[in-house]
This record gives structure tokens, C-alpha cells and sequence, in this order.
């Protein structure tokens, strides 16, 4: 293992390596998807957490599923089993179609609100593909797996009793939350979580603690910035949104 | 800002979902500065009264900051998401909640000890809403847009003491040298600016000028103008497609620049053949003027189509 590591460090394989052990992380939090035919014009994956379900479809070039009947094929649509204790929530959501048809990635979601104790989703997904010569026969994907916790990273100026506050707040309301402060926080760190909250005082009260702000690493993980140190987290990125604020 | 917010997209996952958040509200009368104007939230305007949700239990002791929404600094990006207002002495349109992308904007404390019941609520939302964001697009900041000019003709303008350092400082010292010498630098001449030039100007552009204080200058793209096609308009980008492929003379020429100018180079066409360009790309592009002012393609199809690659 050592000398793994060694050979890992030395060779400047570091960065792709920490890119590889996010993506096994992401992966233990993905559910089962299974009743895809063999060379399926598409993938798949699925996760859910306590709020939604959510499955991308990701359909080959020139193939697509439907988004509504238009007498070509079966529109997509979500069921969830009855007996695993999770209630769908509104509509099944789907992003904009083109003439009822969905193409390329398709981000499939449904509300969920699962009920006291309910921490497995098990559920079935019906959808047509078809391409511009042929339609393949109704398709079935059987998707089983784990709720899990929303992993939130919370980044705040110090490690003192308002970073407590939160860490606490949050654990209760269900999430996996590891603390961390904007001296400490790297890329690597965001990558592995959720979704990181960029925790701040009221203007120009994080002192020191919060000057990193402006350098906070870019992440593939959303965002919550928060307050004055959020404005600097998201100008120092570069994004159209706080070119201005007072 | 303080503690409260307005204007709630109530409507919105952050307010609603896997709970609904349950504000305490007080009604006010309209403030003086709100009378008149629209923002993304009140496109009809605030109404005679109106309400206000609490986010914090007291008025923080200092203030929260708040996204300056009125200056239409990010109303151009595609997918922008005005959640809601921040109870500011400014102006109209300054945002306590928005996304973009990946990123979520939250104006107000996150202490336990300092948020109510509802923002609770919200701000657990808000994380299980932003799990679902991973692989959403963004778009890069350039500079500010067109609607800066805007508001210089009416912030502090009927003050008592009218609020003058926008025109005679600000507005003026946002365009480039060229229009910066004969700008009169009173409130009517700024109103004679946006009348006239706001539809054709841009900034952000390779090789224009930049200031240490203002970022990039504003200039007026004569060539729009001459050809009475405001830069940001689609029947604008048809006119120089279709000027380009079968106009005559100066005409074709500014209507060539135009398109140079504004389509952004990752989808220029390499023949020259703007109509099956166009065909192509009728239904991706869209017109963001704070990334440079460009016609590109909208972030949002651009997270749809990672898998039409495959």
C-alpha cells in the first residue's frame, strides 16, 4: 500500500487518482439499475436521496425515448412499489422535448417522500427507444438500492461554536456533514461530497479565517455560498451572478 | 440588507420540497424607491403593500450582502434563477436567493441560533435541490451588461439632492475614450444615450479597452446601428444571415462584421454557409451579453447534449 501511495505521489498520477477514488465514492451511492437489453442504445444510473429519484438515461447518437405519446412510442414512466414505504411526489419531471422526443442526456427525476423508516427505493422505470429506422421493444429497468444521506462538505472560518451550530443542525435534519474551514478545504474534499456549503458571518466578521474565500478550490460539487464570503467564493470563480453586490 | 426577504418564488423546490418551508410574514406599504419599477419577481411591479418573510429572528447587528439583481448584471444567462428579494434600502431587484448552475447564492445567516422555522426549512431544501446540480452548466462572467446605463438614468435621481456622481462619473467612465469626450454628463444626456445607443452597445470583446476601475468599456457597434439591428435580437441575427448571404455593398459588409462580432467563435461556421449554420443552430443558441456579448450556445442544452457525443 505504501509503496502504491509512493508510486501515486511520485509519478504526479495524485490529481487523477483523487479523481478516480471521487468517482468510486459517487459510485457506492448509485442504486442498482438492471433490465437493460444487451447493447442497449443507452446507460444508465440512478440515485435517490430523501427528497428525490433520480435517473439518467443517456441515449446513443440518433436514438430517443419519448417524452409523450405521439403515436410513436410509450412515453417514460416511473413506478414506484407500493410496499417499499416512498410516496411520488407531484409529477414525473423531465427536461424540455423536441416534438415529444428526448434526446441525448435525459435526466429523469421524481419528488419522493419516503415514510418513517423507508430507506430502500425500489421502483420501475418503462420507456421506448427508438432511431430513425426501428424501435426496439418496450423496455423495463428494474432500479433497487439504499436512500442515502446527502453528504454536505460545511466550510466555515473557524472551527468554533457556529460551525457546531451548523454541523449539528444539519445532522439532524438527516444530511452526512463533515466540517472543514476555508484554510483546510481543497478540490479533492468538494469533489467527494454533495454539495458544499460555503459558510459566512455577516460582512467583514470571519476575520481572517475567511481571506481564503477568494482562493476556494473549483469543484465538480454544487455550491451553496453563503453571505459576504459567498460573493468572493463565486466572483473569484468566474460565474455571471455576483459581478456586482452590495 | 437585514433579515427579511420578498417577492419568494413560493412556488420553487427551496420553498416547497422534500418539506414546505412556513414563513412569518408582516405586510408593509411599498417603499418610496420600489414605486415604479419591475424586477424578475415583480414583473407587474410591488403592489401598494406588500409582503415580507423572515429569514432571521432580529436585524442582524451589521448587514447581509445582497446579488445587485436591478443592474441586470445576470438576468441574460439562460437558466438564471431569481428565488427572492433582499429587503434593501437600494434598490428594487437586489436578490437574497439565486442560482446559477452550481451554484446557489444564500444571502442570509446560516447560524441555527439566527435562522427562523422557515429559512430552516429553505436552507434544507436548498441542499437537496443543489444535490441534483451536479452536472449543471454554468456560465463565465465577462463583464457587466447593457442595463448598467440604464440604471444611472434613474438611481438617485429625485432625491432632494439628486445622486449625481452616475452620470457625471460612471456612466461616462464605463464607454470607451471615443464616446466618454462628448458624453455631457447630466441625467438627459444619459437618457439620450439609452434611447439611442443602448440596443447596440457591447463590450468584452478581444482587443477593446479595459479599465483598472470599470473592467471593460462600453463602445456603440455603429455597424448594428446603421443597420438598425439591435445586437441581442434573433430577427437581428437573421437580418446579417440573410444581409451576408445576399446583400450588396456596405450592407453586406456590417452585417459580415456583425456576425464576426457576435457568434462566438466554438460554434463559427468554417465554410461560411450561414444557412445551414443557422439551421443547425436555431434551436441551441441564445444572446448572453455577460459573457462578451455573445450568441453561444445556451448552458442549458449544452448539459443535455453531453451524451449526444457517445
Amino acid at each position: 500500500m505504501i509503496v502504491v501511495a509512493s508510486f501515486v505521489r511520485k509519478s504526479g498520477l495524485l490529481p487523477l487518482f483523487l479523481c478516480l477514488i471521487a468517482s468510486l465514492l459517487r459510485a457506492q451511492h448509485e442504486l442498482a439499475v438492471t433490465g437493460a437489453p444487451p447493447n442497449a442504445p443507452f446507460s444508465v444510473s440512478a440515485w435517490a436521496d430523501h427528497a428525490r429519484l433520480v435517473v439518467d438515461l443517456e441515449l446513443d447518437r440518433s436514438w430517443h425515448a419519448y417524452a409523450r405519446d405521439v403515436g410513436g412510442g410509450e412515453p417514460i414512466r416511473l413506478r414506484l412499489a407500493k410496499d417499499c414505504g416512498i410516496a411520488a411526489v407531484g409529477k414525473l419531471r423531465l427536461p424540455p422535448d423536441i416534438d415529444g422526443e428526448l434526446h441525448g442526456r435525459v435526466r429523469i427525476e421524481q419528488w419522493i417522500r419516503p415514510g418513517k423508516d423507508a430507506n430502500t427505493v425500489a421502483a420501475t422505470l418503462d420507456l421506448m427507444v427508438c432511431d430513425p429506422l426501428q424501435c426496439l421493444p418496450p423496455i423495463e429497468l428494474a432500479i433497487r438500492g439504499k436512500i442515502t444521506p446527502v453528504r454536505v462538505l460545511v466550510v466555515t472560518s473557524s472551527a468554533d461554536e457556529h460551525a457546531e451550530r451548523i454541523a449539528k443542525f444539519l445532522r439532524n435534519r438527516g444530511f452526512a456533514v463533515t466540517p472543514t474551514t476555508y484554510d483546510e478545504v481543497d478540490a479533492a474534499a468538494c469533489d467527494r461530497h454533495d454539495v458544499v456549503l460555503a459558510v459566512s458571518k455577516l460582512f467583514r466578521e470571519d476575520g481572517k479565517g475567511g481571506r481564503k474565500a477568494r482562493s476556494f478550490p473549483k469543484t465538480k460539487a454544487p455550491i451553496v455560498a453563503v453571505g459576504f464570503l459567498g460573493t468572493q467564493l463565486i466572483e473569484s470563480h468566474g460565474i455571471a451572478m455576483t459581478s456586482g453586490y452590495i | 440588507m437585514d433579515h427579511l426577504g420578498h417577492g419568494l418564488a413560493l412556488q420553487h423546490a427551496v420553498f416547497q420540497h422534500p418539506e414546505p418551508a412556513k414563513f412569518e410574514w408582516t405586510e408593509a406599504e411599498r417603499p418610496e424607491h420600489y414605486k415604479g419599477f419591475r424586477s424578475p419577481l415583480y414583473p407587474e411591479g410591488v403592489p401598494a403593500r406588500y409582503r415580507l418573510a423572515k429569514f432571521e429572528k432580529t436585524k442582524p447587528n451589521g448587514w447581509n450582502p445582497t446579488l445587485v439583481s436591478h443592474e441586470g448584471f445576470f438576468t441574460d444567462v439562460p437558466g438564471f434563477e431569481n428565488i427572492a428579494e433582499a429587503h434593501s434600502g437600494k434598490a428594487l431587484g437586489s436578490l437574497s436567493l439565486a442560482r446559477q448552475g452550481r451554484y446557489f447564492y444564500w444571502g442570509y445567516s446560516v447560524d441555527p441560533a439566527r435562522m427562523t422555522d422557515g429559512a430552516k426549512q429553505s436552507l434544507v431544501n436548498t441542499l437537496y435541490y443543489m444535490h441534483s446540480k451536479r452536472d449543471s452548466r454554468t456560465v463565465p462572467f465577462v463583464c457587466v451588461t447593457r442595463e448598467k446605463f440604464r440604471v444611472f438614468t434613474w438611481l438617485g435621481r429625485h432625491r432632494p439632492k439628486p445622486y449625481l456622481r452616475g452620470v457625471q462619473e460612471h456612466f461616462p467612465g464605463s464607454l470607451v475614450p471615443a464616446l466618454r469626450k462628448g458624453f455631457e454628463r447630466t441625467f438627459e444626456a444619459a437618457d439620450e444615450f439609452v434611447k439611442t445607443n443602448l440596443p447596440y452597445v457591447y463590450a468584452g470583446k478581444p482587443g477593446m479597452p479595459k479599465d483598472a476601475k470599470y473592467g471593460w468599456l462600453f463602445d456603440v457597434d455603429r455597424d448594428a446601428q446603421a443597420l438598425g439591428t439591435p445586437n441581442n435580437e434573433r430577427k437581428s441575427l437573421e437580418r446579417w444571415i440573410a444581409l451576408a448571404r445576399e446583400g450588396k455593398g456596405e450592407d453586406r459588409e456590417r452585417a459580415r462584421r456583425c456576425l464576426k462580432r457576435y457568434v462566438h467563435p466554438d460554434i463559427y461556421p468554417k465554410d461560411d454557409d450561414w444557412a445551414a449554420w443557422y439551421a443547425k443552430q436555431h434551436d441551441r443558441i441564445c444572446f448572453v451579453d455577460s459573457t462578451g456579448f455573445w450568441w453561444q450556445v445556451d448552458p442549458r442544452v449544452l448539459e443535455r447534449e453531453v451524451a449526444g457525443t457517445r
